[in-house]
């Protein structure tokens, strides 16, 4: 196998998605690294950026694809665009795996991971489609307050309900649900035209 | 509380429920809810499925060890195998019940054969040994 560095998830249309995950289903090995060569480093970043660990990332990274191979042929094109279906096992996969506490939650505290993204400078490589969609979603994230962005980065990448945020943050139940709300209002304005343009 | 301030909060949890946010019971009884038909809640949660969605690709891409993508490949080869091992089983399970069918068979006809034309039973067996 090789393992080609370059993500050409860009290049790849809806439909063409579409075919390479029915080729898996049929059993295509040269499908299934396709996908892994195109998806793998955008799903490893989730991955780690939920778990913070990277031998544990790489053992959920190794299910997901694995699930993702298992599920091809269940695969349904009207619940979702292919790679929102592999992001969305992959979430799960890691957030089963930090709940069910076999990792030190070690995740860094949500302002910590906004100054972190805010210092993060876009190399010229990253000048593609996919990093222009990063970065407006980084923009998008930037908008909100540091309240809002709090407690839907605690929902996202710790999967933790409004009830935890609330014990952890010590805020009131009613609190932490309004900002959530407003939070992901503001995102889904933000975000629309990248959502819309399927950028 | 009327229905109208009850529906405005089930509302306002769709956005919650999409980022997976709602306790257990909560989102439960707001999956009743959608399975009731709402129109209004079904839209919200798929907007704000979106959202969720797109979130993702706003992470740092980051290279995981080439030992996943070969760990994946031993798996998927491991498979491959077992499923044709698996296919070969079948094959030669399937031609073992067939000649033993076909077996039963030839025994049936003989002691039918022997029964109600016994002249003819061994012009029977000499074609069994041809």
């Amino acid at each position: 196998l090789g393992s080609p560095q370059d993500s050409f998830e860009t290049q790849i249309r809806d439909q063409d998605w579409v075919a390479l995950i029915k080729r898996v289903a049929e059993g295509d090995q040269f499908a299934l690294n396709q996908l892994y060569d195109s998806t793998n480093r955008l799903v490893f970043g989730l991955v780690l950026r939920i778990l913070n660990d990277r031998s544990t990332a790489e053992e959920v990274l190794l299910d997901v694809y694995t699930q993702v191979w298992r599920q091809s042929a269940l695969y349904d094109r009207s619940r979702g665009a292919p790679l929102a279906w592999i992001v969305t096992i992959a979430r799960s996969r890691a957030i089963d795996r930090l709940r069910s506490g076999r990792v030190e939650q070690q995740s860094k505290e949500p302002l910590e991971a906004i100054g972190e993204i805010r210092a993060t400078s876009l190399s010229p490589e990253e000048s593609t489609f996919s990093s222009e969609r990063q970065r407006l979603i980084r923009s998008a994230l930037d908008e909100l307050s540091p309240e809002q962005r709090e407690v839907i980065e605690l929902a996202y990448y710790s999967g933790l309900s409004h009830t935890e945020i609330a014990a952890k943050l010590n805020q009131p139940l009613g609190t932490v649900k309004t900002r959530t709300r407003l939070g992901m209002m503001k995102l889904r304005e933000t975000l629309r035209p990248l959502m819309e343009g399927q950028l | 509380m009327n229905s109208g301030q009850a529906h405005q909060e089930l509302v306002e949890q769709a956005a919650l429920y999409a980022l997976g946010a709602l306790d257990d019971e909560e989102a439960r009884s707001f999956e009743d809810h959608l399975r009731e038909g709402c129109d209004i809640c079904r839209a919200e949660v798929d907007a704000f499925g979106e959202v969720v969605g797109v979130l993702s690709f706003g992470v740092t891409e980051q290279s995981p060890s080439p030992d996943v993508r070969e760990r994946l490949q031993l798996i998927f080869d491991q498979k491959q195998r077992a499923g044709k091992d698996e296919r070969a089983s079948y094959l030669l399970a399937s031609q073992f019940l067939s000649i033993l069918a076909d077996e039963v068979e030839w025994q049936e006809l003989q002691k039918v054969v022997l029964i109600q034309a016994p002249e003819e039973y061994e012009v029977l067996q000499d074609n069994q040994v041809g």
